[in-house]
C-alpha cells in the first residue's frame, strides 16, 4: 500500500515536473547559456521589465492588501467577497477592464497591467493579512492598550509580529503570480515594449520561426524568476507558526462587506453588458460543446490534483523538510515555462498545434497540485490520534474511523480545494493557448476567437457565463459549510 | 490504481471527441490557417468542391495563422514524421523559411504568377504558388483625417491613434516593419513609433476587432477591407489610407510538401488540388471569401474592388535584407532604445 501510494505521488511528479524542468534547461544549454545567450541584452531587458511589473503590482496590492486585511480583520463574514476575484476567468476580468478603460489614456498601458494585477491580488493578500490577525489573542492586544499603548505601538508590537510574515509571504507569491502574468499582459499591456518574459515566451513559440532554444532560455529566466520569490516564502512559512483564527462576533458586517465587496466592482460593471449576448437564441447551442468541454477539463485537473496531493500527503508524513519543498516545486513555475518544458519532453508523442487534451489536463494538474497540497499539509500534520484510537478501540473499521473523526476535517478543505482549481480551470488562458486547437476549444478559447471574429456581445456573454460557472464553484463550498472558519491558509 | 484508471476513463473518451477519425481511403492532408478554413473563409467552397471533383477526403489542420503554419512543419520535422501534403496561406516573408519543406511545382505555377504584379515575383520562386495578394494600408474611420506618410504616423495628433499586429506572430504586423525598413530610417522611427501606437495586436483579426470596437480610429489591414466593408453596407465609412513613399505587398502562395507524398497517387492528389487553386472556379471566389486579390489574370472583380484605392508605389520585399528572424531580432532592439 505503502509503496502505491509513493508511487501515485511521485511518479507524477517525475514526469509531470522533473523531466519537463529538465527539457527547459538541457534546451537552454544547448541554445547557448553564455553571455550571447541567457545573458542577450534584450533577453535581460525583457527579464528586467518583468521584475519591474511584478515589483510595482506587488508593491501596490501589497500596501492596499494590508489596509484592507486590517480593516476588515474582525470581520470573517465579508472574507468571502475577497475570495471572488480568485473565481473571475481571466479573459471575463479583461474584458471588463477593457470596458472600463476604453478611450482612458490608461488603456492599453503599463499602467493598465499594474492596474488590474493590483485589483486582482489585494484581495489575495487581504485575505491572509485578516486570517493572521485571527491568531494574535485579543488579550494581547487589550493588554497593551490598557499598559497606555497607542495604536501604532501595539500595531507593530502586537500585531506585526504575526501579520508581518504572512503579509510579506503574500506580498512575495503575489510577485510570483504576476511575473507569470500571461494573458493579462498579452491583451491589456499594448504590445511590446510592455512585455514580460511569459508573453515572449508565447511568441517565441507561436510566432513566425519556432525558436526552441531561444524559448527554453527566455523559460530558464522565468524559472528563476518565479523560483526565487517561492523560495523566500519557503523560507518564511517555515519560521511562523499561525495558529488556527480565532473568529470573534462579527460586527459591522455589512458596511465591512460593502468595503471587502469594492475588489468585486469591474465585474458586476461587466455583467451589466451582457444583455444582447445572452438573448441570442442561438448562444447556448454554440457554447455548449466548448463550456462541455472546459468544465470536463476542469473536473478532471481538480480530481486528479486532489487525488495527487492527498497521495502526496501521505508519502510526505514523517518525512524531511526537503521533499515536501521538492514535491512544492510547482509552486514557484510558471504555466508556459511548464508547457515550454512539457512540449520540449514529449514533442515525439504530443503536437501542440494539433490540440492535446492529455497536454492540458497534466499542465493544469500539476499547475493547481502544489495550491491544493498547501491546503492538505497542515492537516496532515495534526491527526486526531486520540479520537482516531477510541474509535477502533469501540470496534469502527478503519473506514468508519477516518468517515467520523478525520473526514469532518477534511470534508471543508477537500471541496475548497475541488471548487478553487476547477475554477481556476476554467479561466485558464495560457496552458490552452500552448496546447488547445482549432478543433479543442475551451470556453476561453471560443471567447478569444469570438473577440476575433467581432462577435463581442456572444464573446461577452460567455465570459460572462463562464464567470458566474466559476464564481459558483468558488463560493459554493463556503454555502454549504455556512461557516469561514476553514479557510485556505493561501 | 485509481490514477491511471481515471486518466484513461475520462481523457480517451475527451481526445474521441476532439479529434475525428478520417474515413476516407484517398485522403488529401492540407494545412492552413484558421481564417482561410473557417466557414465565412475560402476553406468550405474550395475543400468540399475539390473533394467532389477527387472523390476524396480533404482533411484540413487548421493553425491559428501563417506563422504557426511554419512553426508545424519544424515541429513535424524535429518529430521526423511530416503528416501535411499541402500547405495553403503562406506569405513571400515566410517563403525563406518554408522553401526548405517544399517541394517541386506543378504546372499551375505558370498559370497563377500572371496575375500578380510584377515585383512580388522575385522573392517567391520555384514551388511558392500565389494564389491570392493584397496591398496593405491603415483602414481609416470616415471623417478621421488620416496620414499621408510613413512620417507623419510621428505627429502628436495620431499619437495612441492607430493600431498595429505584433510582427512576431503577424504577417501584416511584420508587412508593417519591412515596408518602414524600406523607406525610412527603421532604427529612429520605430524607437520614437512605440510610444505612438495604441497596441500591437497578436494577430490581424484581433487587432480589427478593437479598431471595430471604437478603440482607434485606423488600423493596418488591407485596402480590401474597404470593399469588405462596401459590402457589408457601411458605405464610405471605412476607407483605405496610402503613403506617398509606397505600400507594402502581400502575396500568399501554397506549395506541396514531398516528405508528406509518399506514393505517386498522393503526388498526384497535391498536384491537382494546386492546380484548381490556381483554376479559374476558385481564384473568382477569392475576393469575396478571402478579401484579397486573386493571384490569377482575367478574373473578374466586384465592383467594391474596382472601386479601390491603387497603390502609388508598391514596396517590394528584399528577402536578403529584410529577413524575417534578423528583421525581428533588430525591430525589438529598434523599440527598446
Amino acid at each position: 500500500m505503502t509503496g502505491w501510494v509513493q508511487a501515485v505521488a511521485w511518479i507524477p511528479w517525475l514526469l509531470a515536473v522533473l523531466v519537463p524542468l529538465g527539457a527547459v534547461l538541457l534546451s537552454s544549454a544547448g541554445g547557448g547559456m553564455g553571455p550571447g545567450g541567457m545573458l542577450d541584452p534584450l533577453l535581460v531587458s525583457k527579464a528586467a521589465f518583468t521584475v519591474l511589473q511584478a515589483g510595482l503590482s506587488a508593491l501596490g496590492a501589497g500596501l492596499l492588501g494590508l489596509l484592507w486585511g486590517w480593516l476588515l480583520r474582525s470581520h470573517p463574514r465579508s472574507w468571502r467577497w475577497l475570495r471572488i476575484p480568485f473565481g473571475v476567468p481571466t479573459l471575463a476580468a479583461i474584458a471588463a477592464w477593457a470596458g472600463i478603460l476604453h478611450g482612458s489614456s490608461l488603456a492599453y498601458s503599463l499602467e493598465a497591467v499594474l492596474l488590474v494585477h493590483v485589483f486582482f491580488n489585494v484581495p489575495w493578500v487581504a485575505l491572509s493579512v485578516a486570517q493572521a490577525s485571527g491568531s494574535v489573542p485579543r488579550t494581547w492586544d487589550d493588554a497593551a492598550r490598557s499598559l497606555g499603548a497607542g495604536f501604532f505601538h501595539r500595531f507593530r508590537m502586537v500585531w506585526w509580529p504575526v501579520l508581518g510574515p504572512a503579509w510579506l509571504g503574500a506580498v512575495i507569491q503575489v510577485f510570483g503570480f504576476c511575473s507569470g502574468s500571461f494573458a493579462i499582459v498579452l491583451l491589456l499591456g499594448g504590445g511590446p515594449p510592455v512585455e514580460t518574459l511569459e508573453t515572449a515566451i508565447h511568441s517565441s513559440v507561436r510566432g513566425g520561426v519556432l525558436d526552441l532554444g531561444l524559448a527554453a532560455r527566455i523559460a530558464v529566466w522565468q524559472l528563476l524568476l518565479s523560483l526565487l520569490p517561492w523560495l523566500v516564502v519557503r523560507a518564511w512559512f517555515r519560521e511562523v507558526k499561525v495558529r488556527a483564527p480565532v473568529l470573534r462576533p462579527d460586527q459591522g458586517a455589512r458596511w465591512a462587506s460593502l468595503f471587502a465587496a469594492f475588489w468585486v466592482l469591474p465585474y458586476v460593471w461587466f455583467l451589466k453588458d451582457l444583455g444582447p449576448g445572452l438573448s441570442d437564441p442561438g448562444l447556448w447551442k454554440a457554447i455548449g460543446p466548448a463550456l462541455l468541454f472546459s468544465l470536463s477539463l476542469a473536473a478532471i485537473s481538480s480530481l486528479l490534483s486532489v487525488i495527487w496531493a492527498a497521495a502526496a500527503v501521505v508519502a510526505l508524513s514523517g518525512r524531511s523538510a526537503w521533499r515536501e519543498g521538492l514535491m512544492l516545486l510547482p509552486a514557484g513555475v510558471s504555466t508556459l515555462t511548464l508547457c515550454m518544458g512539457f512540449w520540449l519532453a514529449y514533442s515525439g508523442w504530443i503536437d501542440p498545434f494539433d490540440g492535446s487534451v492529455t497536454a492540458l489536463v497534466v499542465i493544469q494538474t500539476v499547475i493547481y497540485f502544489p495550491i491544493v497540497l498547501r491546503g492538505f499539509l497542515p492537516l496532515a500534520r495534526v491527526r486526531q490520534e486520540s479520537l482516531w484510537q477510541v474509535a477502533r478501540s469501540h470496534g469502527a473499521s478503519p473506514w468508519k474511523a477516518f468517515w467520523s473523526v478525520e473526514w469532518p476535517r477534511w470534508r471543508m478543505p477537500v471541496w475548497s480545494s475541488l471548487s478553487l482549481v476547477a475554477s481556476a480551470s476554467l479561466g485558464d488562458v495560457a496552458a490552452v493557448t500552448f496546447f488547445g486547437s482549432s478543433s479543442l476549444t475551451t470556453a476561453s478559447a471560443l471567447i478569444s476567437r469570438w473577440m476575433g471574429m467581432y462577435q463581442f456581445d456572444r464573446a461577452y456573454a460567455l465570459a460572462g457565463v463562464l464567470m458566474m460557472v466559476s464564481l459558483g464553484l468558488s463560493l459554493g463550498p463556503w454555502r454549504i459549510s455556512g461557516r469561514e472558519r476553514n479557510l485556505p491558509a493561501g | 490504481m485509481l490514477l491511471p484508471l481515471l486518466l484513461i476513463s475520462w481523457i480517451m473518451p475527451l481526445s474521441a471527441l476532439a479529434k475525428p477519425e478520417p474515413s476516407a481511403s484517398r485522403e488529401l492532408r492540407v494545412l492552413t490557417y484558421e481564417s482561410l478554413a473557417s466557414k465565412d473563409g475560402l476553406g468550405p467552397i474550395l475543400f468540399q468542391a475539390f473533394e467532389k471533383r477527387c472523390s476524396c477526403k480533404v482533411r484540413v489542420q487548421a493553425a491559428g495563422d501563417a506563422g504557426q503554419i511554419i512553426s508545424r512543419l519544424q515541429l513535424e520535422k524535429m518529430r521526423g514524421k511530416s503528416d501535411t501534403q499541402v500547405v495553403v496561406g503562406i506569405d513571400q516573408t515566410l517563403w525563406p523559411v518554408a522553401r526548405e519543406f517544399a517541394g517541386a511545382p506543378s504546372a499551375a505555377i505558370h498559370v497563377a504568377f500572371e496575375g500578380v504584379p510584377e515585383l512580388a515575383h522575385s522573392p517567391t520562386g520555384k514551388g511558392f504558388i500565389p494564389f491570392d495578394w493584397g496591398v496593405l494600408a491603415f483602414i481609416a474611420r470616415d471623417g478621421f483625417e488620416a496620414p499621408r506618410s510613413w512620417l507623419d504616423l510621428l505627429a502628436p495628433r495620431f499619437r495612441r491613434k492607430f493600431i498595429l499586429q505584433d510582427p512576431r506572430t503577424s504577417t501584416p504586423g511584420f508587412a508593417f516593419v519591412w515596408g518602414a525598413s524600406r523607406v525610412l530610417d527603421p532604427s529612429k522611427f520605430f524607437g520614437q513609433l512605440q510610444s505612438a501606437w495604441l497596441t500591437l495586436a497578436a494577430g490581424w483579426s484581433g487587432s480589427y476587432s478593437l479598431f471595430l470596437r471604437g478603440e482607434a480610429p485606423l488600423v493596418w489591414s488591407y485596402t480590401t477591407s474597404e470593399a469588405f466593408h462596401r459590402e457589408a453596407g457601411d458605405g464610405d465609412r471605412y476607407r483605405a489610407v496610402l503613403f506617398e513613399e509606397g505600400n507594402p505587398i502581400q502575396v500568399e502562395g501554397a506549395f506541396a510538401v514531398p516528405s508528406g507524398l509518399r506514393s505517386e497517387a498522393e503526388r498526384g492528389l497535391a498536384r491537382a488540388f494546386l492546380e484548381y487553386l490556381v483554376s479559374p472556379e476558385v481564384q473568382a471566389e477569392i475576393p469575396m471569401r478571402q478579401w484579397m486579390f486573386p493571384a490569377r489574370r482575367g478574373i473578374a472583380l466586384p465592383e467594391s474592388f474596382a472601386r479601390l484605392p491603387a497603390a502609388r508605389k508598391i514596396l517590394e520585399w528584399d528577402p536578403v535584407t529584410l529577413q524575417f528572424s534578423p528583421l525581428i531580432d533588430r525591430w525589438e532592439r529598434w523599440i527598446r532604445q
